[in-house]
């Protein structure tokens, strides 16, 4: 960022005291802190619009955790082979 | 505001935010001003003006009176909410008068004519941020040291040390371009 002055023999005209007056609102200001200070007034669980974000989410993850869970497909079953060195073959 | 007085609406702002409105009414000029000079445009500035108040309304319950004055600690505010509207700007313009650079000319002893302030504000456009808001606040808001301590959280010793290191710099700048 690069700083630059201007130096002129009158400067920029000072704002004057009546337009001072008229940019001053302390409602203004007091409405904002309340805002800034105040819980919101509904519990998440109560605003219509959390809630149903909330559900989806909730669902989500419930469908989700289905989908992992879930069993996979059992393959066609392949014949065992003996492991002790016995021939089961038919003669 | 006698200073007696000043501390008696800042506790009673403190107990009862609804009762800020004095001090809000005593210092939205000097703020406004304050804000104004660096953001030139007077829209802006108001808007800013009245987020550094918010800001100093939420934090007025750890603010703690050292002696220092309460006008400072609102320029503090202020500088921050200026500097987070600066981030958003490649270059900044500051527009200064012949009037509010005579103690700073008087100070590094160069003369107040019209060509030599040409060279003093390219001297200045060399300082980094830190070095610009001492000569700003000492010359162009026209603070105390201790304001300007508060301002910049130092010591009034330092920021005297550090504001005359600064006129030194700028004593070279202009000896360099002579």
């Amino acid at each position: 960022m690069k700083r630059r002055y201007h130096i002129t023999p009158e400067g920029r005209p000072e704002p004057t005291a009546k337009e001072i007056e008229r940019l001053k609102d302390p409602k203004r200001l007091l409405h904002n802190y309340h805002r800034a200070v105040q819980r919101p007034k509904l519990p998440i669980y109560r605003d219509p619009k959390a809630f149903l974000a909330l559900l989806l989410i909730v669902l989500l993850a419930w469908f989700l955790s289905e989908v992992v869970d879930a069993p996979l497909e059992p393959g066609p079953a392949r014949e065992q082979l003996p492991t002790d060195g016995t021939d089961t073959t038919d003669r | 505001m006698d200073p007696e007085s000043e501390a008696a609406a800042i506790r009673a702002a403190k107990a009862d935010p609804q009762r800020f409105t004095p001090l809000y009414e005593r210092y939205f000029g000097d703020i406004y001003r304050f804000v104004e000079r660096r953001i030139r445009d007077r829209q802006r500035s108001a808007d800013i003006t009245q987020d550094a108040f918010l800001k100093a309304m939420l934090a007025l319950p750890r603010y703690t009176d050292r002696g220092l004055p309460f006008r400072a600690w609102l320029y503090r505010i202020a500088l921050n909410e200026v500097r987070m509207y600066w981030r958003k700007r490649k270059e900044i313009l500051v527009e200064m008068s012949f009037a509010e650079v005579l103690g700073l000319t008087e100070e590094i002893g160069m003369p107040p004519v019209e060509e030599e302030l040409a060279r003093l504000a390219q001297a200045m456009g060399r300082l980094d941020e830190a070095k610009a808001h001492l000569v700003e606040l000492r010359y162009m808001d026209g603070l105390s040291f201790q304001e300007i301590g508060q301002v910049l959280g130092i010591a009034e010793d330092a920021a005297k040390m550090r504001t005359h290191r600064v006129l030194a710099t700028l004593r070279t700048y202009l000896s360099q371009r002579a």
